[in-house]
C-alpha cells in the first residue's frame, strides 16, 4: 500500500513539474513573450458523412449540412475576385477614361444612404456609365454637325473644372463660333434626334411619349436656335 | 455635373496614378497540369493562332510587379496556365507582398489615399496543392481560389482529376486561416450537380463562390456546342447558386458579365450578378511572355510590358476603355447604363467582332 501511495505521489509530482514546464514563467523583471498564434477561425459544423456506399452525399444531406453551416457567421472579410471576374462590393471610386488622352480620372463615390437617387450617390456613375450610349446617340445624328465634348470629365485635359458637365457642340455652316450647351443629358440627345427626324412626339427613356412642341424651350437651348 | 435626375453629383476627383486599372492578372506560365475541356486560355485554342513565346523569368516578373505597384496597381492575381507550375513562384509572391501600393478610395464623399502591400490572389486548379502552398498563402495573406467544375463530372471536365484533392485544399487552407474562393465554371454537363458542387466546397471551408458560365474560348472552342448553357440553363444556374448560398448564409458572385435583359431584377440576394465588362477598366492581363491583353479570354495581344505606355493608345485597348463595343441591337436600351450586352470577348470569339451579340443572345 505504501508503495502504491509512493507511486501516486511521484506521479503527482511529475505531473506538476511537467505542467510547470509547459507554462514556463518569465524570469522576474522580464515581460512575458508575445506568442504568435494562428488566426482564430469561426467554428464550422463537422463535415457531413454520406450514408450510402458510394460515399457521395445526397442533395438532402448537403442541404441539412448547409443549414447547420448557416448557423455560423459568414466570413467577415470576403475576398475580391480578379480575373474576368467582378469584385464583390462596389468599386472604391468611379472612373473616367479620357477619350482623347487615355488617362484616368477618379471620382469619389458618395456614401450609401446619402441623399439623392442611387445613380447620383455613385458619384457620376449614372452619367459616366452611360457615356457609350451618349456617344452612340450623337453618332446617329447625321443631318447636323454635332459632337459631344467630354473633356470636362478629364482631370488632365481640364484640371481647372470643378463642376464637370457634358457639353454639346453644334457647328452651323457659315458660322465662325460653334454653339456650346453645357449640362446635356441622354434625354436631351433623344429630344434632338426626335426633332431632327421630323417627329411630332418625343418618347423618353422609359417609353413615355409627349408632344415635342412642349419641349421647344429646351430644344432652343440645346441647338442655340433661340429667338 | 448632374445625373439623369438633375441631382448634383460630387466632383471630388483626382488623376489616377497611371492609365492602368488597379487589378493586374498575371499569367505566370503557359503550362498546366490539367486539360480542362472548358479552359479559355487562348494558347490552348485549336489552330495555334496564339503562339507560345518564351516566358518571363522570375526576376522579370518581380521587376514588372514593382513597376505596376508604382503605377496604381493594387490587386495582383497570379494565374496561368497553372501558376503553381511556375518556377520561382514563391519568390515572385514574396516580392509582391513586400511592395507598397496606393489605394485610392471614397470615404464620406471624398477621396482618400492609403498605402500598403497589394492584395494578392492565387488562382489554381488545386492539383499541385500542398502544405507549402497553403503556407505561402497564409504568410502573405493571399486569397486562394480553387477550381471545382463539378463532383461526379470533375474527371470528365478536367481529363482525369479528382475533386477530393480540391476539397482537401479548401479544408487545409481553412484550417490555416487562409481565405478561399471556390471557382465554378458551369457547363451543360455539370449543371445538374451544381447544388452539390457549391455546397461541398462551402462545407469544406470555401469562404465564397465565384461562378462563371462556360464561355467559348481556348480549348473550350472545341467543346462549345457540348458545354454551352442555353438561356434556360443560365436561369437554372443562377437559381441553383442562389438557393445553395441562401441556405448556407454565404455570398457569391457571377463574374463574367451577363446581359441584363436575361436576369430578373431583384431575384438574387445572395448572388451578385455582374452585367458590366471590366476588361481594361477594372483589370488587365499580362501573359506569360509579358504581353498585355484586355482580359484573360482575349486572344488579342497588345504591346509588351517593355513598352507599357504604348498600351494606352492601342486601338483595341481604347475600344474597351471607351466601351466602343456595344452590340447595335442594344442601342437605345434603357438598361445600357448598367449593361454591356454580355461578354464582349466571348462575342468576339464566336461572332468575329467585339460588338457581336453575346453567345447567349446570338
Amino acid at each position: 500500500m505504501s508503495c502504491f501511495l509512493a507511486l501516486v505521489a511521484v506521479a503527482a509530482i511529475m505531473l506538476v513539474v511537467l505542467q510547470a514546464g509547459c507554462k514556463r514563467q518569465p524570469p522576474p523583471g522580464r515581460p512575458a513573450p508575445v506568442v504568435q498564434t494562428a488566426p482564430v477561425r469561426e467554428e464550422r459544423p463537422q463535415p457531413p458523412v454520406a450514408k450510402d456506399s458510394s460515399g457521395r452525399l445526397s442533395r438532402d444531406e448537403v442541404r441539412r449540412a448547409l443549414e447547420r453551416l448557416a448557423e455560423s457567421p459568414p466570413p467577415s472579410k470576403l475576398s475580391i475576385g480578379a480575373d474576368c471576374y467582378a469584385r464583390i462590393g462596389p468599386p472604391a471610386t468611379a472612373c473616367y477614361v479620357c477619350a482623347k488622352c487615355g488617362d484616368r480620372t477618379l471620382y469619389a463615390r458618395r456614401p450609401t444612404g446619402a441623399e439623392g437617387p442611387p445613380e447620383a450617390r455613385g458619384a457620376g456613375l449614372g452619367l459616366l456609365h452611360e457615356l457609350p450610349e451618349y456617344r452612340r446617340q450623337a453618332k446617329e445624328v447625321r443631318n447636323l454637325d454635332l459632337e459631344l465634348d467630354e473633356s470636362e470629365f478629364c482631370g488632365k485635359c481640364r484640371p481647372e473644372v470643378s463642376d464637370p458637365q457634358m457639353v454639346l457642340v453644334v457647328r452651323y455652316p457659315g458660322t465662325a463660333d460653334p454653339h456650346r450647351c453645357r449640362g446635356v443629358n441622354q434625354e436631351d440627345l433623344r429630344l434632338i434626334r426626335a426633332f431632327l427626324a421630323g417627329r411630332l412626339e418625343y418618347v423618353n427613356l422609359f417609353g413615355e411619349g409627349s408632344p415635342l412642341k412642349e419641349r421647344m424651350p429646351r430644344l432652343r437651348e440645346l441647338l442655340g436656335a433661340g429667338p | 455635373m448632374s445625373g439623369d435626375s438633375g441631382t448634383p453629383l460630387p466632383v471630388e476627383r483626382r488623376l489616377a496614378p497611371s492609365f492602368l486599372p488597379s487589378t493586374a492578372v498575371l499569367e505566370m506560365t503557359y503550362r498546366c497540369n490539367r486539360a480542362c475541356l472548358f479552359c479559355s486560355c487562348p494558347w490552348f485554342a485549336p489552330g495555334g493562332g496564339f503562339d507560345v513565346r518564351p516566358e518571363m523569368t522570375p526576376d522579370e516578373w518581380i521587376a514588372l510587379i514593382r513597376r505596376l505597384c508604382g503605377m496604381g496597381v493594387n490587386n495582383l492575381a497570379f494565374t496561368g496556365g497553372e501558376p503553381l507550375l511556375k518556377d520561382g513562384l514563391a519568390d515572385i509572391v514574396s516580392a509582391a507582398a513586400a511592395c507598397t501600393a496606393e489605394f485610392i478610395e471614397s470615404e464620406n464623399g471624398a477621396l482618400v489615399t492609403r498605402r500598403g502591400p497589394p492584395r494578392l490572389y492565387l488562382l489554381s486548379n488545386g492539383r499541385a496543392m500542398g502544405p507549402d502552398v497553403v503556407d505561402l498563402c497564409r504568410r502573405h495573406r493571399m486569397n486562394l481560389s480553387l477550381s471545382l467544375p463539378g463532383l461526379s463530372t470533375f474527371a470528365e471536365h478536367t481529363a482525369g482529376g479528382d475533386p477530393e484533392n480540391v476539397l482537401r485544399g479548401f479544408r487545409e487552407a481553412h484550417a490555416a486561416g487562409v481565405t478561399t474562393t471556390v471557382g465554378v465554371t458551369v457547363t451543360r454537363r455539370n449543371l445538374h450537380e451544381l447544388y452539390e458542387t457549391i455546397g461541398q466546397a462551402l462545407l469544406a471551408g470555401a469562404d465564397d463562390l465565384l461562378m462563371n458560365r462556360f464561355l467559348p474560348g481556348g480549348r473550350g472552342l472545341l467543346h462549345a456546342a457540348d458545354l454551352s448553357l442555353d438561356r434556360a440553363g443560365l436561369v437554372k444556374m443562377l437559381d441553383t447558386a442562389e438557393e445553395v448560398l441562401r441556405t448556407a448564409n454565404r455570398r457569391g458572385t457571377v463574374g463574367t458579365e451577363l446581359p441584363k435583359c436575361l436576369i430578373e431584377e431583384g431575384r438574387y440576394k445572395s448572388l451578385v450578378v455582374g452585367t458590366r465588362c471590366s476588361a481594361a477598366l477594372g483589370f488587365f492581363v499580362v501573359d506569360p511572355s509579358g504581353y498585355v491583353r484586355v482580359c484573360n479570354h482575349s486572344p488579342v495581344r497588345l504591346d509588351h510590358v517593355r513598352e507599357l505606355e504604348r498600351v494606352k493608345d492601342h486601338p483595341y485597348w481604347r475600344r474597351f476603355t471607351q466601351k466602343d463595343y456595344l452590340p447595335p441591337r442594344c442601342g437605345g436600351c434603357k438598361d445600357i447604363g448598367g449593361c454591356d450586352g454580355g461578354c464582349r470577348e466571348a462575342a468576339h470569339l464566336v461572332g468575329g467582332r467585339p460588338d457581336a451579340p453575346d453567345p447567349l443572345l446570338a
